[in-house]
């Protein structure tokens, strides 16, 4: 199976509290993971460190096959953030200047975005159903439609791994299955990699074929193929007193 | 009307105005979206005291305030990573040391001179055949590079982290953008005034955020209502012999509160329809 991303004993702390203690983790072609843990636990850390945002104590991570501090080919990555924390809902900037503004991984410096370039936002604009709003302006829009937005923002520039930190936090829960449903679509059909932080564990369990659990500093990744039950991992993440129930909405 | 066409000097002032009413709603429209208001008057009482030496060492201020911004624009790049949290106190770091020299040098200076006084308030006569090149010349850098850089200062502007992500050199573009704002303070000073030239970037942005429905559009009427506050501000300084920098301010003011005006008249006739 292709690697995606490989990280080897990796740790991180800051003020001599560590907060990843010795992690190793793969992601393969094709996987959809979920990152579960309490609040707390270093799952956005974790995330930020992979993206490059933030440098290790120790330890390794490769993307593609190549050190993160040397990798270039940011257009292979996309990533969703949480939509309460990363934008301003007044920007007077409509659906589509936001989709085109991640041409740059394709476009490169001081190119201009042209005509033909277009096409391609309204290509993926028309995959996440959100075609007709490209020129209504993304505060007036929803939270949903807003998140939908931000996906074809990162498939732009035609990524081959998507990563989420609780996309769907203040989404109602409608918005939040149809959402999901256009994730599957993305991991089944179009083979994009999926990784997605959330709270939401009755979710991740039911759409990821692995699930890692973050807690203690650690990181205990689970095949949801195995024969061992998912609870059992999650109890020691979340302590003994934990139960897992399954709700369709 | 044409009369103020054939003197020298007004055709100096329209064309340097013309120029700046162009360049300050670009660089403002990138500042008010980010956050950085405050950026114009930080960097503007630091021209001041480039205009005090200028005028102390009797060479052209206009040299002497470029370099003078931007260094303290460099200066608030740097420590704004010293104070990560506090952001707008490296402007004001920088706006303090500005004012204290430049009283300094004012008070060195022994006398203050009228000339020092058309560069706070902005002063139409003052526009020197070899100012009007530097101004068209360095105008055009800063037009041509926002230009080229459009697409990456959007992407800054709208998600910062989201363009460090995708690859964007955000370091680098910040750095060289407010190079760019010092810039043009320093060409704005002698048509609108060193303490005025902050608001001609900030006000046309705030009225057209009001009705803009994108972000071309916004960038296309603030600089719609810049050239109209600039253009009208300086013939009206002329025939009524006022402070150019003030004219062209009160106008963008009134051009602020109009559409303020004309975007509440029409919320209300739209409720009206609604409740019909």
């Amino acid at each position: 199976m292709d690697k995606i991303l490989e990280i080897k004993n990796l740790s991180f702390g800051y003020d001599n509290k560590l907060i990843l203690d010795n992690i190793n983790f793969e992601i393969n072609k094709g996987d959809y993971i979920g990152i579960v843990g309490p609040n707390g636990s270093g799952k956005s850390t974790l995330l930020k460190i992979i993206l490059g945002l933030l440098k290790p104590t120790k330890g390794s991570i490769e993307l593609f096959g190549q050190p993160v501090d040397s990798f270039k080919d940011w257009g292979k990555i996309g990533y969703v953030a949480q939509k309460a924390a990363s934008f301003n809902t007044s920007f007077p900037a409509t659906v589509e200047e936001v989709v085109a503004a991640n041409l740059y991984p394709q476009l490169g410096l001081f190119k201009r975005i042209k005509k033909h370039h277009m096409e391609r936002v309204y290509e993926v604009l028309e995959l996440v159903g959100m075609k007709e709003y490209s020129k209504r302006l993304i505060g007036n829009l929803s939270g949903g439609q807003q998140q939908r937005v931000f996906i074809a923002r990162t498939l732009v520039s035609s990524p081959q791994i998507i990563f989420l930190d609780e996309p769907t936090v203040g989404i109602d829960i409608q918005s939040q299955d149809s959402f999901y449903e256009l994730l599957k679509n993305l991991n089944k059909n179009m083979h994009i990699t999926i990784v997605m932080i959330s709270h939401d564990i009755g979710v991740i369990t039911e759409k990821a074929n692995r699930v890692a659990c973050m807690g203690e500093k650690k990181l205990i990744v689970h095949d949801m193929d195995s024969n061992i039950p998912i609870t059992k991992i999650l109890s020691q993440v979340y302590g003994e007193k934990m139960n897992l129930l399954h709700h369709h909405h | 009307m044409l009369e103020i066409l054939s003197y020298g000097f007004m055709q100096r002032a329209l064309l340097a105005g013309v120029i700046i009413g162009f360049l300050c709603p670009l660089m403002g429209i990138f500042i008010v979206l980010r956050r950085m208001s405050l950026i114009g008057d930080g960097l503007s009482h630091v021209a001041l005291s480039g205009i005090a030496a200028g005028i102390l060492l009797n060479v052209s201020p206009l040299g002497v305030t470029l370099t003078f911004s931007v260094i303290a624009a460099l200066a608030i790049e740097k420590l704004r990573k010293s104070y990560e949290k506090y952001a707008e106190l490296s402007i004001s770091i920088i706006m303090s040391f500005g004012i204290g020299l430049a009283v300094i040098l004012i008070s060195l200076s022994k006398s203050i001179s009228f000339d020092l006084f058309g560069y706070l308030f902005g002063n139409i006569t003052t526009v020197l055949p070899s100012d009007l090149w530097v101004i068209l010349g360095l105008g055009i850098v800063v037009i041509i590079s926002t230009w080229l850089l459009y697409k990456e200062l959007f992407y800054m502007a709208f998600d910062e982290e989201a363009a460090l992500l995708s690859g964007v050199p955000v370091k680098g573009i910040n750095l060289f953008f407010i190079v760019l704002i010092a810039v043009t303070i320093t060409l704005s000073m002698r048509i609108v005034g060193i303490l005025l030239v902050s608001s001609l970037m900030v006000l046309p942005v705030a009225a057209s955020l009001q009705i803009a429905h994108s972000f071309k559009h916004a960038a296309f009427l603030s600089i719609i209502f810049s050239q109209t506050a600039v253009i009208l501000g300086i013939i009206i300084s002329y025939y009524f012999e006022l402070a150019s920098g003030g004219t062209i301010v009160l106008l963008a003011v009134l051009i602020l509160v109009s559409v303020l005006l004309f975007k509440y008249l029409k919320n209300t006739a739209k409720k009206k329809n609604e409740q019909a």
